[in-house]
């Protein structure tokens, strides 16, 4: 008994090797990932000035209203600095001329700044 | 009533609420941060010498919150008049513009659309025209036809149903 090749004969040997394909040349892929990362520095560095003009818009707008909002905040201490000059005066009235003498004594030799009034007693949370 | 019992739940009396002195008392401007925002290139315009006059004079009486009320008074004049104005004459685009800065985290560089119709209104009335200083006129941000950040297209879609309906009428 002899084994016999199949019906129709051996299917064709291969002898050559099957290999994938290597894509471009090495060079190729150099200057498209440099251009990738060029193109990608150019908008982050686009992006960095557009940041800094916006930031300075901003500033501005707040160098524009500062005084406004100075002017504001200092007419609060104003008043409350000419209410506390008022307030004085009353507490004074009721004083021995002893007690007056003493209350009348400046706490600070140093008259090169206003001492304003910065503390003020709580009211209730739902005032403020 | 339970202040009787528990000194934490006084009702504290000594809280100063004295009104200020008659002669040195203003209108004062009252607006929200947003509108402020929003109005701040126009008041900077318009009110550039009344602001440098005040902080001249803080700077020269050593703070100067006593010595300066009357300039702090013009000041805010100032500030009140373009408000008065922006509302009178372009109100609805002046509150397209600040309700998108509102709703934008106060960046203003995401609500360029209705700012735009904004800056054309003030500039047809009131002749005051919004320039970013230290900058070249032509490079000035709000001027960037193109820029990267824009945040949302909300903005942009408010404002083109804003000129649609304003055609209209």
């Amino acid at each position: 008994m002899q084994d016999l090749p199949p019906i129709g004969g051996y299917e064709p040997v291969q002898w050559k090797r099957n290999l994938p394909s290597r894509g471009f040349r090495p060079v190729i892929y150099f200057w498209l990932i440099s251009g990738a990362m060029g193109y990608g520095f150019y908008r982050f560095y686009q992006g960095v000035d557009e940041q800094r003009e916006l930031t300075r818009e901003k500033q501005w707008a707040r160098f524009f209203l500062q005084p406004l909002l100075i002017a504001e905040e200092d007419r609060n201490t104003a008043r409350r600095y000419f209410s506390e000059l008022k307030r004085q005066e009353l507490v004074k009235e009721s004083m021995s001329d002893e007690m007056k003498a003493k209350f009348e004594e400046e706490i600070y030799h140093d008259k090169s700044k206003l001492r304003l009034p910065r503390y003020t007693a709580g009211g209730p949370a739902s005032e403020h | 009533m339970l202040g009787q019992y528990f000194s934490s739940r006084h009702e504290w009396e000594n809280q100063d609420n004295n009104p200020l002195p008659k002669e040195f008392e203003v209108d004062e401007v009252g607006a929200t941060s947003a509108p402020l925002l929003s109005a701040s290139y126009f008041i900077g315009a318009r009110c550039r010498p009344y602001n440098d006059d005040f902080l001249k004079c803080k700077d020269e009486n050593n703070g100067g919150t006593i010595e300066c009320l009357k300039e702090g008074r013009r000041v805010t004049r100032c500030a009140v008049s373009v408000l008065t104005d922006l509302n009178k004459h372009c109100f609805d685009s002046f509150k397209l513009h600040y309700e998108c800065l509102e709703q934008n985290n106060h960046h203003l560089g995401h609500c360029r659309s209705s700012e735009k119709i904004f800056n054309a209104c003030v500039f047809q009335n009131l002749k005051l025209s919004k320039e970013i200083p230290g900058v070249a006129k032509d490079k000035q941000i709000h001027l960037n036809e193109n820029p990267i950040y824009q945040g949302t297209s909300n903005d942009k879609k408010l404002s083109s149903d804003f000129l649609k309906v304003h055609e209209k009428n």
